[in-house]
């Protein structure tokens, strides 16, 4: 009885939280996700800690050192390219402001959408990334941008989009920022990690179970 | 537990997977595929293989273990005979029917092939799936091929060129029964500009005519192509390319609603509760005309599947409308069009920059921009774009602007106006004065 109330209560809990399946598949289901695959989904759900790089354009004074920060980083990727260093962000002027041209990450990315050959995807670390082996330069993602931040290389084939310097703590071009134009930010907040500790810690109970039976 | 069952593997159908993943983690998913192929590829790029643009194992839209992380049953080599609405089944040739709970069918599109003498022969083929592309491959190391005829000027028959072209091996003639390429997407102007720089590349352009019979040899292969204005070229391939339609003739007797496609909603569901249909055999509401047309680029199938998916995992969605695009690389020449392109005089504002190479048109209803297409400088493209999915009545500051080729003002100005907002936010003060110009 007792069990069986703690169990009822783990449902609930389950069913508000986190849509973790009531039962099991059946044996002739075939859709049966191994553990591995499912911790992969939890951890994916729950470990986020998406970057944001915020754009302040008034505080923009088009003095260039995000885009010199950014064609020092990105110039050990064009060694195998011909084509000179094309930096992933771009400042132009236009009506009397500075208007810097950088990837938003967008949540549903118009540019993964269009994507041909699927090269354009979100990585483990949350920001839209590309894979230029497999870029053939068919500008959709060109043509679907409404931040105009990807840019097509014609010689080359391919269309360069800021990746996010996911792998250094702060972006080189918000390190280079000295006027406060370019925010680093992420979406983890308070809220958001307790909320991440609550569904690890059902996921966890609920996987164990599993593992039992 | 949810039992959905997708009919098509392509953009469509991973499009539907994965917007199923993000809401339902756990039903059971089923993808029937015809294709004989243990991954997905995207259409498209069967010509860049061809072109030898990419590797085998590049070809892949997704990694190739994507459906076994998404815990989806795909069953490749799978033809479909009909579905049973009533009994909600989904039957198949020469095996068990799969039944259902919520479907969707996103068949995408089968070649047309007009009928014409001479069809039989060896050597004649459409280019639509993977698998043409390698028989094609093949064909031409038997046949040594040296004289390929394509049939038809629309986006399959040039990218059909365009796979051929990197061979440098190749007399290619393109065959179009209208007075110019690509005559779906682009008007008199840029047509006879593609045209022309297609024949600058060797390419032999025959308009307004089209193939009246083709001529074989003993063994049975293609030979001779006779034209209907009585030219005659000899060729050893022939690439039907006369365009797609839907491929929806095995849901007849179902009760799905069909037009030329398959009729749905705005949320992607068909006449049918539980049926729904996304890609180039789905007939959805489009943006500009608010009426329901066949529209076959991708992401027009990939985002209808992403809202049907959603839908058939109970979170409610609508489509807000498809919109026709494409772009387009075709031998040096890189090309977009976008929205409407063969401009009414009477109704709508068109206005031309020509730049060396670099073409540019764009048309205007009132103060809204309708449709643009550009030739060679595509900056701004994803501006347009959006302004014409967003409908936008553009100030005529803004309109000015965007016909002087300044793509940036009109983001220029909200940012502007953004920036407004911020100096309000911190008390009045403004941002730092002292202004160098870039570069």
């Amino acid at each position: 009885m007792e069990a069986g109330k703690q169990a009822a209560r783990r449902e609930v809990l389950t069913g508000t939280v986190f849509p973790l399946t009531p039962a099991l598949p059946a044996a002739d289901a075939v859709s049966t996700i191994p553990l591995s695959a499912r911790q992969e989904m939890v951890s994916e759900m729950t470990a986020e800690f998406r970057r944001d790089i915020l754009v302040d354009a008034a505080s923009c004074t088009g003095c260039m050192d995000c885009v010199e920060a950014c064609r020092k980083e990105v110039a050990p990727q064009h060694k195998k390219w011909k084509t000179p260093v094309v930096p992933r962000i771009e400042i132009r002027k236009t009506g009397g402001v500075f208007v810097p041209l950088l990837c938003r990450n967008c949540e549903e990315a118009p540019c993964m959408v269009y994507c041909l050959t699927g090269c354009r995807a979100r990585d483990a670390s949350g920001w839209v990334v590309t894979d230029y082996d497999r870029c053939v330069g068919c500008w959709m993602c060109v043509m679907s941008c409404p931040f105009a931040a990807i840019t097509p290389v014609y010689k080359e084939k391919i269309a360069r989009k800021c990746d996010g310097c996911t792998h250094r703590e702060v972006a080189p071009c918000v390190a280079a920022c000295e006027t406060g134009a370019l925010v680093q930010s992420g979406t983890e907040t308070l809220s958001l990690r307790a909320r991440r500790a609550s569904a690890d810690r059902i996921a966890r109970d609920k996987m164990a179970g599993m593992a039992v039976k | 537990m949810k039992n959905y069952v997708i009919i098509g593997s392509s953009y469509a159908g991973i499009g539907a997977v994965e917007a199923i993943r993000e809401h339902d983690r756990f039903g059971r998913i089923t993808i029937l595929s015809r294709e004989p192929w243990d991954f997905t590829y995207g259409r498209p790029i069967i010509t860049y293989w061809m072109g030898g643009d990419k590797a085998w194992d590049r070809l892949w839209y997704r990694p190739k273990d994507h459906f076994k992380r998404l815990g989806v049953d795909f069953r490749p080599g799978v033809t479909v005979a009909g579905i049973d609405t009533a009994g909600r089944k989904v039957l198949i040739e020469n095996g068990e029917p799969v039944s259902y709970g919520k479907l969707m069918i996103s068949t995408g599109g089968t070649p047309i092939n007009p009928p014409m003498e001479g069809r039989e022969l060896k050597g004649i083929r459409n280019l639509t799936t993977l698998q043409d592309a390698v028989e094609i491959m093949g064909w031409i190391k038997k046949r040594k091929v040296k004289n390929v005829v394509v049939l038809g000027g629309g986006l399959i028959g040039l990218s059909a060129v365009k796979g051929l072209a990197p061979h440098k091996a190749f007399n290619m003639t393109v065959v179009e029964l209208a007075d110019r390429v690509l005559v779906l997407g682009l008007d008199q102007e840029a047509g006879g500009i593609v045209g022309g720089h297609l024949k600058k590349q060797g390419v032999v352009l025959e308009t307004q005519t089209t193939i009246e019979r083709i001529a074989g040899n003993k063994k049975g292969e293609v030979q001779e192509v006779h034209l209907k204005n009585g030219k005659k070229i000899p060729a050893e391939l022939v690439i039907i390319a006369v365009g797609v339609r839907p491929n929806v003739e095995f849901l007849k007797g179902s009760g799905i609603e069909i037009d030329r496609g398959i009729l749905t909603d705005r949320t992607m569901q068909t006449n049918v509760p539980g049926v729904y249909a996304a890609g180039d055999c789905a007939q959805a509401y489009e943006i500009q005309s608010g009426e329901r047309r066949v529209i076959a680029v991708l992401p027009v199938a990939y985002s209808e599947g992403r809202v049907a998916g959603s839908n058939m995992a109970g979170f409610s969605r609508t489509y807000k409308g498809s919109l026709g695009i494409n772009s387009f690389y075709l031998l040096g020449l890189n090309l977009m069009t976008i929205g409407l392109n063969i401009a009414d005089p009477a109704k709508h504002e068109i206005a031309v920059r020509k730049d060396g190479s670099a073409f540019r048109k764009l048309i205007f209803e009132g103060n809204r921009i309708v449709g643009a297409i550009l030739l060679n400088d595509l900056a701004g493209g994803g501006f347009i774009t959006s302004l014409v999915e967003a409908k936008k009545e553009l100030d005529p500051e803004t309109k000015a602007s965007l016909i002087e080729g300044d793509y940036l003002r009109f983001v220029a100005a909200k940012q502007a106006h953004g920036a407004a907002a911020v100096r309000s936010w911190r008390g009045g003060k403004s941002a730092p004065t002292a202004v160098p110009a870039p570069n």
